[in-house]
């Protein structure tokens, strides 16, 4: 018994942390109609503004939009073929280290709206935080 | 025979001595830097208790390096349960309150996917950390003022103040932060300065 108290405590004093990762880069965008019911918004595409396209030609109701951790602000295009909006969020970044075999990541947080064609009302931030676990960030109302 | 005289919270001494286990971390560890004294005085089978130190930790990381710097102390009360002793050896259990000031740094690269890898240095210049102890071990008598002393301490409810876009990975006093709480252990040298004659 005395053995394993001591195994214990000495687990505990050297205990590493866990590398469980629960950061996400990811901003995930739920479409929907102006009474909130799930919208299915056809895009020639979707695209970080003069960067990656990140959709072509689908049929969509929900979109994930990565940011890059190294800028605090990202503008996305949306193309519908017949006309455009553009969407920018800004974020900090909360940096934290898991472990030393783990290391250390940026967590995306405070997400907000910072600029863009949409109406104020048609873009609402309903989780500023991006983490894997999260269902859903932004609602886009058409 | 029991001493129930007021008489007996007059202190009879003050011990003072350094954490051996704290400078073997530093001589034998890379990545540690510190070292921590402790004092004690007695008021019957109560001991009032201060320890002070300096930690530095510079940990390398698989992606960068977390390094930090500062002070701490804790402060306190053990209860003797072996005050009968006439050489005041010490069976006790006791508790603390932690209080940290330190400054920490993170260096470290990170690469997601569609995105080039971004580099980056955050730190916090002044974070204070509180917390509080359980505590409990052995003072012994050695030999004439010599003393050893053997304390474990349970360590929670750490609160940090001053952490700005970097969350401290690493407490001076405390030690890592991703657990709630956390065990720690110190063996001390210790000198005993009497204050009255023993009876």
């Amino acid at each position: 018994m005395a053995a394993i108290s001591l195994v214990w405590v000495l687990s505990s004093c050297f205990d590493q942390g866990e590398c469980l990762i629960t950061n996400s880069n990811i901003i995930r965008v739920s479409l929907r109609t102006k009474d909130n019911q799930p919208a299915t918004i056809t895009f020639a595409s979707v695209s970080v503004l003069n960067d990656t396209v990140l959709y072509t030609n689908k049929s969509l109701t929900a979109l994930d939009l990565p940011v890059n951790p190294g800028v605090l602000e990202m503008t996305y295009v949306f193309d519908y073929g017949d006309g455009t909006d553009t969407l920018s969020f800004g974020y900090t970044n909360q940096h934290v280290v898991l472990s030393p075999s783990c290391g250390a990541f940026p967590y995306q947080r405070n997400l907000s709206v910072t600029g863009g064609t949409f109406k104020t009302d048609s873009v609402k931030v309903t989780n500023p935080s991006l983490l894997k676990d999260a269902l859903e960030n932004v609602r886009i109302y058409y | 025979m029991v001493d129930t005289t007021a008489a007996r919270f007059i202190p009879t001494g003050v011990r003072l001595g350094a954490d051996l286990l704290t400078i073997g971390m530093s001589s034998f560890r890379e990545d540690f830097d510190g070292w921590e004294v402790a004092a004690d005085v007695d008021f019957y089978r109560y001991y009032l208790v201060a320890e002070f130190g300096t930690w530095s930790t510079n940990d390398l990381i698989n992606n960068g390096q977390y390094t930090n710097d500062g002070t701490y102390y804790r402060v306190g009360v053990d209860v003797n349960f072996l005050y009968k002793d006439p050489d005041k050896n010490m069976f006790f259990i006791g508790a603390r309150f932690g209080h940290s000031t330190f400054s920490d740094q993170l260096t470290y690269s990170y690469d997601v996917k569609q995105f080039p890898r971004s580099n980056y240095d955050v730190s916090n210049p002044g974070v204070t950390g509180t917390w509080v102890e359980m505590t409990s071990g052995l003072k012994v008598k050695i030999w004439s003022v010599f003393w050893l002393g053997a304390t474990g301490r349970l360590k929670f409810g750490l609160d940090l103040d001053g952490n700005g876009n970097l969350t401290s990975y690493d407490v001076p006093g405390y030690g890592k932060t991703f657990k709630s709480n956390w065990w720690g252990f110190n063996y001390y040298a210790l000198v005993r300065i009497p204050l009255r004659p023993k009876k």
